[in-house]
């Protein structure tokens, strides 16, 4: 596949004439916790455009919610508190789950990047140069920021970086790259790894994934008393049935094979993805296997990637 | 107000205030016996018998006494001096009556001995000082019992609160006095004190009745008391603050404390944050957490330590680049000197919130860090506040020229519920997890022990935990970051003699205080006693305690059957059926009973335990020796 990005990418950078949209997708946000948020993204904005690492920075929201959460008077508010940035937002008026929300909002994005993030994330000062750095090399397809206080499990090289697949909580990358690869497949994934899925795809196009410690973010996230993750209901079963679309797309019958094994005899969430997965695959929906010869994606263990230590 | 019972005839004695106040005029004044006697003029205001115009005579001073009795002026006009009778009724009256008495002669020096606190006008009085001294920049010593010596709060504390007919208590004073209060009406009225002589006294008149164990010298109360009290400050045992004053300007519109000092406006924490400037990817990290903070009511105090130029520039620009919000909430502190544990101190004393927590530029506060410490502080008020930090190890990573933190384990939390006896062995709460309420270290006076390279925190700890109690959250609220063992951090700067040697500094330390402990405490030490004895037990001859008259019905019946157990399976006969349990288990039938988990057990769990061990097959084949053994049997 051919990389047009990387040339037009290596030229934005020399002359910092650099935009980026961040987008986020809202779905019954309070607007206490986008106000929160967008204080620490002001201030990123206005370091980055004062360093000349961005030039024009927009903030788009796509609103999936049952209704709106954000008013016009919020919006005019807001917008006249937060001049740094433009403060795009658009009503879905449909549950139309994180991949195919952002897959819209990326259509009116005239931004050499899409800083994709969730909307509760509060991002750190420095960030946009933080994230921008490793585009100097054009081999780079999508750089992930460290989400604090629980930093993700998954390994990447503590020299360079490059990691197996990038999480969307917060991730840069190439507008031009993203519209080369359909972005999300929304089609496929609703809730859950959608990223994982793009990210594959970024190295399938030759393109590396960089983890970049230095750019983090707060998430707030929580852990059980044990120091476990605790998984919400949502992303137990949307990564459920994330687990059998993944597998069934990046060729690995012999783990769809053994998902569905452990699913059939599983909990309610396990047999309601076991269920939708079937029901996909007898209506012919189920997306059409990839990398046959299983040479980007990776299944360790469970995981899409090998992971330093258990969470 | 004149005491119709008593005339304040005091002598002269160089160890009371008359002394006092004679050597602090004689470290000030050139007093040399003059040739000229009568040069020179001291005023003594409230004069009483003037039992100091003698020594003032001795040091070539005219010695005028003014008094509202007459008692005391005639005494001294009996004794060669000059004295004059005078109400302190109006300022304008007062002072008009006293320049009547000077004719014109300038105040040298001025005293106003035990008078202050009898007047009912003492503001207006002290203003006429003002005015006198004022004129010729003269020097006035004013004395004043304290109301804060311990003899009075101790009893105060358990409800005692008698007036006498003289004494720190005299039935006439009309106005009460600690350091703090006489100080506030010196700056109300333009005087400022120079110079100090207080007379001290160890068992005041107040220290009655002997046996009130507030009291008495060798109480266990008492000695708390006193150990907290000596703390706080030093006039505790000050009978009588005898100060020297200049006039100036008045520095407070009022005498007393204004109603926005009672309950000044505080943020609900202050964090205190070492830095060394070291890590700055860690401090960018820590304030990008902080941004994150449900509650956002609290001020952060970065402490640099020891930073060079570039390190504050560094700091300063990590600090300025927060949001707006935070930026104005933080505030850099230089601190130059002293080891790691000075910052700690310097940081507390500027902290202006109600709770202060401390938070290293390497920890991670989870979003509900401070709303779950606020939840706390709510329900339990005034203790020491603790939640659960998550240990994480972590090391530095580089990655294009760019440094960044990398965890490489996972999340262990700390120990979820506090147990003061465990901590007073071995610490198990870091920092982040704690906040320490304001009146700990400010009123308190518990400071960090800068004598301590390491394990300062620890210390802290406890000597607050001792006092103020520890209310807990099981909630997991942060990340500690714990370095990997190659990277620079206090577990590697520091070597394991410098570990031991403040780790028994501060058991020692703690041997010698007094300590408070929570409910609960002492069923703790009777189960630690059991453990004991029962290890004891395991090496030696049986120890068990002949009586349990003073236990509680619950509580002697779950003892007696720990020993009920004990006894069975100490037993001869147990012990000679050994090898026939040995087989069973072999068989695969379970150990019937951990010796040392016997005190962990409840009442039902210990009488099924009983009731198994007297059913079982060891025990019943050897009911012919056991029977011996145990008569009661």
């Amino acid at each position: 596949m051919k990389m047009p990005q990387a040339d037009q990418l290596r030229t934005a950078s020399a002359t910092r004439d650099v935009s980026v949209q961040v987008q986020s997708i809202l779905y019954m946000m309070d607007h206490e916790s986008i106000e929160h948020a967008l204080e620490s993204l002001e201030r990123a904005v206005d370091l980055a455009i004062g360093c000349g690492a961005c030039s024009k920075i927009r903030v788009s929201y796509g609103d999936t919610s049952p209704q709106r959460c954000l008013s016009d008077e919020d919006l005019e508010r807001m917008r006249e508190r937060f001049s740094y940035f433009e403060l795009t937002y658009q009503f879905f008026n449909a549950n139309l789950g994180s991949a195919r929300g952002h897959n819209e909002l990326s259509r009116y994005a005239d931004t050499d990047y899409l800083l994709i993030l969730n909307p509760d994330i509060v991002v750190s000062p420095r960030i946009f140069e933080n994230l921008l750095e490793p585009f100097a090399d054009p081999t780079i397809g999508m750089v992930e920021a460290k989400q604090l206080p629980i930093e993700h499990p998954k390994d990447y090289d503590p020299v360079t970086g490059e990691t197996g697949w990038a999480t969307t909580a917060c991730a840069l990358t190439p507008t031009p790259l993203f519209r080369e690869i359909d972005g999300f497949d929304a089609d496929t994934f609703f809730l859950y790894c959608d990223d994982v899925d793009y990210s594959w795809r970024v190295r399938e196009a030759g393109l590396k994934i960089i983890y970049a410690p230095n750019a983090v973010v707060f998430h707030d996230k929580r852990i059980a008393p044990d120091g476990a993750w605790q998984p919400s209901r949502a992303e137990r079963r949307y990564s459920a049935e994330a687990a059998l679309l993944m597998a069934h797309k990046w060729s690995r019958p012999d783990i769809v094979e053994a998902i569905t094994a452990s699913f059939r005899a599983g909990n309610d969430d396990e047999r309601a993805a076991l269920t939708k997965f079937e029901d996909m695959k007898a209506a012919g929906k189920l997306p059409q296997p990839r990398d046959h010869d299983n040479v980007i994606g990776d299944f360790i263990e469970g995981m899409y990637t090998k992971h330093r230590f258990a969470l | 107000m004149l005491n119709p019972d008593e005339n304040y005839d005091n002598p002269y004695e160089p160890d009371n205030v008359y002394g006092h106040t004679i050597s602090l005029l004689d470290r000030h004044l050139s007093l040399e016996t003059t040739t000229h006697p009568g040069l020179r003029v001291h005023l003594d205001l409230g004069c009483g018998f003037g039992r100091i115009a003698e020594a003032m005579r001795d040091r070539g001073l005219h010695y005028i006494g003014v008094d509202g009795s007459p008692i005391g002026p005639e005494s001294l006009r009996s004794r060669g001096f000059e004295a004059h009778e005078l109400i302190f009724d109006t300022e304008e009256r007062t002072l008009a009556g006293i320049r009547a008495i000077l004719k014109g002669r300038t105040v040298d020096s001025l005293t106003m001995l035990d008078t202050l606190e009898h007047l009912p006008n003492g503001d207006m009085v002290l203003g006429i000082i003002h005015t006198l001294i004022r004129e010729s920049n003269a020097p006035a010593i004013i004395s004043v019992p304290n109301i804060a010596h311990r003899d009075i709060g101790f009893r105060l504390a358990l409800g005692r609160w008698d007036y006498t007919r003289d004494g720190l208590l005299d039935h006439t004073h009309t106005r009460l006095f600690n350091d703090a209060t006489m100080n506030r009406v010196f700056r109300a009225s333009g005087l400022h004190v120079i110079d100090s002589n207080h007379v001290k006294c160890a068992r005041s008149d107040q220290h009655f009745p002997v046996t009130l164990p507030s009291l008495a010298g060798k109480s266990a109360l008492h000695i708390l008391l006193s150990g907290l009290r000596e703390q706080v400050d030093d006039t505790g045992n000050i009978n009588q603050f005898v100060n020297m004053v200049l006039a100036g300007k008045r520095e407070l519109p009022v005498a007393y404390l204004p109603d926005d000092a009672r309950n000044p406006k505080r943020p609900f924490l202050s964090l205190v944050t070492r830095t060394q400037g070291q890590r700055p990817h860690c401090l960018i990290e820590l304030l990008t957490a902080l941004a994150g903070q449900k509650d956002r009511d609290f001020e952060l105090i970065v402490v640099g330590h020891k930073l060079n130029p570039e390190q504050v520039k560094l700091v300063e620009r990590i600090i300025d680049d927060s949001p707006t919000w935070l930026r104005d909430a933080t505030r850099l502190v230089r601190e130059d000197e002293g080891n790691r544990t000075r910052p700690l101190n310097r940081g507390f004393q500027e902290a202006a919130g109600e709770y202060i927590a401390i938070l290293d530029d390497d920890d991670i506060p989870m979003a509900h860090w401070i709303s779950t410490f606020r939840k706390l502080a709510l329900e339990h008020p005034g203790t020491v506040l603790r939640t659960i930090a998550a240990r994480q190890e972590v090391e530095t990573v580089e990655i294009r020229n760019r440094q960044g933190i990398r965890a490489i384990d996972g999340l262990k939390p700390y120990q979820a519920s506090f147990d003061l006896f465990q901590h007073m062995y071995s610490n198990h709460t870091p920092p982040i997890a704690l906040a320490f309420p304001r009146g700990i270290y400010h009123d308190l006076k518990i400071h960090f022990d800068e004598t301590l390279t390491t394990t300062e925190d620890w210390d802290f700890f406890l000597r607050t935990a001792i006092v103020a109690g520890v209310s807990s959250s099981e909630e997991i609220t942060s990340v500690y970051h714990w370095w990997k063992p190659t990277e620079n951090s206090s577990r590697t700067v520091h070597d394991q003699e410098e570990w031991d040697s403040n780790y028994k500094a501060v058991t020692r330390k703690l041997d010698h205080l007094s300590i408070v402990l929570p409910p609960g405490s002492a069923g703790r030490l009777r189960d630690l006693h059991l453990k004991a004895e029962l290890q004891d037990e395991r090496r030696g001859p049986k120890c068990v305690p002949s009586s349990f008259a003073s236990i509680p019905a619950e509580s002697a019946k779950r003892d007696a059957l720990v020993r009920e157990t004990l006894s069975i399976i100490s037993s001869s006969c147990w012990k000679i059926t050994a090898p026939m349990r040995w087989l069973s288990k072999m068989g695969g039938r379970p150990r019937p009973v951990d010796p040392i988990q016997i005190v962990d057990l409840n009442v039902e769990e210990l009488a099924g335990l009983v009731k198994q061990l007297r059913s079982s097959k060891s025990w019943r084949i050897t009911r012919f020796i056991h029977r011996n053994e145990h008569p009661m049997n």
